[in-house]
């Protein structure tokens, strides 16, 4: 009967503390139950093999243990949903963001020390802490709401409260309008209507490749984007011709980023810097700030944007759904709301 | 042959989700009678319903703990044995939960009839 204790030995291990010795008990009960049957028919006692193969049979003591301990979860299956959708918006929201400006900002310190890779490992290192941190912190947060929630939470719900249907037709008209807001100020400033505060003393123009062969493209992509956000904001409804022209603004996009993105990592620069007083240093690594700066925002916005803008409309443009839930450059919204009307 | 083993898994599980209830009701039912956990196994095999110590005696428990059965300590065969029975609360609730397959039970015949 040795085996048999090693077997009980290993399954006390994951049994619940308070009902130890009383499953044992019953265990072992039902082991010596099956083996004195055997022995009755059989006629002799079982060898060692064939007590084995009851064991076997009786299954792997961790699980036969884990039989005994109440179902456990952190958080459960009403709240994960939830959970997940704060996990995915707090990353789209914070860390998107968060990495841009974060590589940016390393780029700007680390151009005149070790170079934009270790600035860019740094990083990612900082990127991956926080993501852990985040992910902890929230899981905590939903295991408490989970663990503490008022009991009928889930009862006290209104059908006539319940959010409209989604009209995938429709362009949302605060989508449209903030759309507007954007292009048209980036419009302006880019005419020279406007300029943002400078510091005194320090003067950043285009380079002059810049304003020789992107000036107008570039004005037309924003003119044009703004054009059809306006038309948007009246008319919220897609049509072919309309998802058509947004479409080949954003294959336009997606060229002038191309092609800026190729002065850049061939080592031009997007800007001219003036400023008397900095040494000749410091106005290379403000050059090489604003250059890489932009780099960053063309790599993980615009030309992903435009790309996934490309896409949307041209479906649009052919009466197709659009691919759902991208979202548009710059983040607004009538992209990934919108879609292309059956015409 | 992956798709073979997917359907066959999917079999297990679907099989398991229907007996999951259905073995209760099977042990209330036999428990009408005191037994101890390894003669209900038996019992219940031999009724045609198999079902493996590593499932039967948390359900036991389980049960015991909702109020269900009611358990005892006793020698028989000079071994310490559980003994498990019905508790009136347990009869009250087979009695509702038979009711209950019944029904299930008509209606199936029903919709497969169809068929």
């Amino acid at each position: 009967m040795d085996l048999v204790d090693r077997y009980l030995q290993a399954v006390k291990f994951g049994l619940p503390k308070k009902q130890k010795q009383d499953i044992l008990a019953e265990l072992s009960d039902d082991l010596h139950s099956q083996i004195q049957e055997q022995e009755a028919m059989l006629g002799r006692s079982l060898n060692q093999d064939e007590i084995a193969a009851i064991l076997k049979k009786f299954g792997p003591p961790m699980q036969v243990a884990l039989r005994y301990q109440p179902q456990r979860y952190l958080i459960g299956p009403q709240v994960f949903p939830i959970y997940l959708f704060v996990l995915k918006l707090v990353w789209l929201c914070f860390f998107g963001p968060w990495f841009v400006i974060g590589v940016a900002l390393d780029i700007f310190v680390a151009a005149n020390h070790s170079g934009h890779y270790r600035a860019l490992t740094t990083v990612l290192d900082r990127f991956w802490l926080a993501a852990l941190i985040n992910l902890i912190v929230v899981t905590i947060v939903f295991a408490l709401i989970d663990r503490y929630q008022p009991d009928g939470i889930w009862q006290n719900w209104n059908p006539l409260k319940l959010p409209q249907v989604r009209d995938v037709n429709r362009i949302p008209r605060s989508s449209s309008i903030s759309e507007l807001a954007w292009y048209g100020m980036i419009s302006l400033w880019w005419a020279g209507a406007f300029h943002f505060p400078s510091i005194p003393g320090l003067k950043i123009q285009p380079a002059p490749v810049i304003s020789r062969f992107f000036f107008w493209p570039i004005l037309l992509l924003v003119v044009g984007h703004a054009a059809i956000a306006a038309v948007n904001a009246f008319r919220s409804w897609w049509t072919r011709k309309r998802a058509f022209l947004r479409a080949a603004l954003d294959a336009l996009g997606l060229v002038l980023v191309g092609a800026l993105l190729t002065i850049c990592f061939t080592g031009g620069s997007f800007v001219t810097t003036n400023a008397p007083q900095l040494s000749m240093d410091d106005i290379l690594a403000t050059q090489k700030w604003f250059t890489w700066g932009w780099v960053v925002m063309l790599l993980f916005w615009c030309e992903i944007g435009y790309f996934v803008g490309l896409v949307q409309d041209a479906r649009r443009a052919m009466g197709l759904q659009p691919l759902s839930p991208w979202p548009g450059p710059f983040g607004c919204g009538s992209r990934s709301h919108a879609m292309g009307r059956q015409l | 042959m992956s798709n073979s083993n997917n359907s066959q898994d999917l079999f297990e599980n679907l099989r398991g989700e229907l007996r999951r209830g259905c073995l209760i009701v099977a042990v209330l039912a036999q428990l009408r009678m005191e037994r101890y956990g390894y003669t209900l196994r038996k019992a219940l095999a031999d009724d045609g319903l198999e079902i493996d110590e590593g499932t039967l005696y948390p359900l036991l428990r389980r049960l015991e703990s909702q109020g269900l059965l009611v358990s005892t300590w006793r020698e028989e065969d000079k071994r310490n044995k559980r003994f498990y029975r019905l508790a009136p609360n347990g009869q009250e609730i087979l009695k509702r939960l038979l009711d209950e397959w019944q029904g299930i039970n008509k209606s199936l015949e029903k919709i497969i009839a169809k068929d």
